[in-house]
C-alpha cells in the first residue's frame, strides 16, 4: 500500500480530496468514489430501464432526435407546395426555364440542461444486518428521471398550446365532437400541406366527448357508438395516424390540487416518429448527449448521513413549423 | 384554456397583445408568435362572421 497513490496514477484513477495516507484503504471508500462523480452504473440502469407509460406518451408526443448542444436547422418557409398553375414551367422557344429556389431560414438553437437533485437520508434506507440494501440509488434515480420527463412533457404541451390556432367548440348531445375534430384535421392538412400524424385529446375533452355521444337526449342515436371508439378506431375515422389520449396529472406543490396536464382541449399537428433536423415536422425534441455519452446522466455525492443523487439531461422541444398546428377548446355549453 | 374573444375593438387589442406575450413566454420566437396571433385573429373573424349569419 506504500505506493498506492503512484499505482492509482498508472491506472488513471483519481481520488477526490487529499492523497491517500499510508495504511488507509481509500480506493473503495464510497465517499471518495462517489464524491460528486458520475455514476455510470446508475446511468446505465436508467438507460436500460423499460419506459414508463408517461415516458412512452412523452416520446410519442414529442419524438426525439440527437443533436449537439448547439445545433442549426432550416426553418421552413411557406414554399413546399408552390405550384406553377400559370404554365410558367413550360419553356417558350429560345427562352430559359423558369428558375426557382427554396429559401429556408437557418436558425441556431441550443439544448438546455435540466436536472434535479434528491437528498436521500441514510436513515430512510432499508438495511439488512446493519448494511444498506444495495441498488437503492437506482430506484431514486429512476424516480427523478420520471419527474424530469413529466416536467419536460408539461413544457412541451405549453409550447404546443402556444403554437396552435384555436377554435372554441361546444360538445353536447346536440353537437358532433368527431365532426369538429375532422374539421380540425382538415384545417391542419390545408395549412401544413400534409395530413396530421398526431391528434392529442385531453383527458377531460375525451370525457366530454363520451358524455356527448352517450347522452340519452341525442337525436341521432346511430352516432352513440362513437362513445365506444378506441383511440385506433377514432384515428381511422378522423384520418390521422394516431390519436393520443393525454391523461397525465401534474401537481405544482405538496398538498396542492392535482390538475390535468391537458384539459378540455384537442390538438392536431404533424410530427414524424424518427425525425431528423430538416424534416417537415411541426414539433421536435432535440436532445444532446450528457457526460457519459447517453441521454441521461447521474451523479452521486455521498456524505456521512445523507447522499445527494442528481439526474440530468439536455434537451429542447422546439417548433420548426408553426403552420398547421390547430387546437379545439371545448365546453359543455 | 383560450378565453372567448372580447367584443369591443379596444378590448380585442388588449386580448391579442396578451395572447402574443403568452406565446412568447411559452417559448415561441417573436416572429412565430406574431404569425400565430395573426392567424388566430383571422380564425376569430371567420367564426364571428359565421355566428352573425
Amino acid at each position: 500500500m506504500k505506493h498506492l497513490d503512484k499505482l492509482l496514477l498508472f491506472t488513471g484513477a483519481t481520488i477526490a480530496g487529499t492523497s491517500p495516507e499510508l495504511g488507509q484503504i481509500s480506493v473503495a471508500n464510497a465517499a471518495q468514489n462517489y464524491a460528486g462523480s458520475l455514476a455510470q452504473d446508475v446511468a446505465g440502469y436508467l438507460a436500460g430501464l423499460p419506459s414508463t407509460d408517461e415516458e412512452v406518451l412523452f416520446n410519442m408526443l414529442f419524438p426525439g432526435l440527437q443533436t449537439n448542444d448547439f445545433f442549426q436547422f432550416a426553418k421552413a418557409d411557406d414554399e413546399a407546395f408552390l405550384t406553377e398553375a400559370d404554365d410558367s414551367d413550360i419553356r417558350a422557344i429560345g427562352a430559359s426555364f423558369k428558375r426557382v429556389e427554396y429559401r429556408g431560414t437557418t436558425v441556431t438553437e441550443r439544448t438546455r440542461q435540466k436536472g434535479l437533485t434528491w437528498r436521500v437520508d441514510h436513515k430512510t434506507l432499508p438495511k439488512v444486518n446493519g448494511q444498506v440494501v444495495s441498488g437503492w440509488e437506482n430506484r431514486y434515480a429512476a424516480a427523478l428521471k420520471n419527474r424530469l420527463v413529466r416536467a419536460d412533457k408539461v413544457r412541451g404541451l405549453a409550447l404546443l398550446d402556444a403554437s396552435a390556432v384555436n377554435a372554441n367548440k361546444v360538445w353536447s348531445a346536440a353537437t358532433n365532437p368527431d365532426g369538429d375534430m375532422r374539421e380540425m384535421v382538415s384545417a391542419t392538412r390545408t395549412a401544413m400541406g400534409q395530413m396530421p400524424t398526431h391528434l392529442v385529446l385531453g383527458y377531460m375533452a375525451q370525457q366530454l366527448r363520451q358524455d356527448a355521444y352517450e347522452a340519452a337526449t341525442r337525436a341521432n342515436h346511430n352516432m352513440s357508438k362513437h362513445a365506444d371508439y378506441t383511440m385506433e378506431q377514432l384515428a381511422a375515422y378522423l384520418g390521422t395516424k394516431k390519436v393520443i389520449l393525454e391523461d397525465g396529472i401534474k401537481q405544482t406543490a405538496k398538498g396542492a390540487t392535482k390538475a390535468n396536464t391537458t384539459g378540455l382541449v384537442a390538438y392536431s399537428y404533424h410530427a414524424t416518429d424518427s425525425p431528423i433536423l430538416d424534416d417537415p415536422s411541426n414539433i421536435k425534441r432535440a436532445w444532446s448527449p450528457v457526460d457519459g455519452g447517453g441521454e441521461w446522466a447521474v451523479s452521486i455525492k455521498e456524505q456521512t448521513v445523507f447522499t445527494d443523487i442528481t439526474v440530468w439531461h439536455e434537451s429542447l422541444i422546439f417548433v420548426p413549423i408553426v403552420a398547421g398546428i390547430r387546437k379545439l377548446t371545448v365546453s359543455a355549453s | 384554456m383560450a378565453k372567448k374573444t372580447p367584443a369591443t375593438e379596444a378590448d380585442k387589442e388588449d386580448y391579442y397583445d396578451a395572447l402574443l406575450a403568452q406565446k412568447i413566454a411559452a417559448g415561441l420566437s417573436k416572429e412565430d408568435a406574431e404569425t400565430v396571433v395573426k392567424w388566430q385573429r383571422e380564425e376569430d373573424e371567420k367564426t364571428s362572421e359565421k355566428e352573425q349569419g
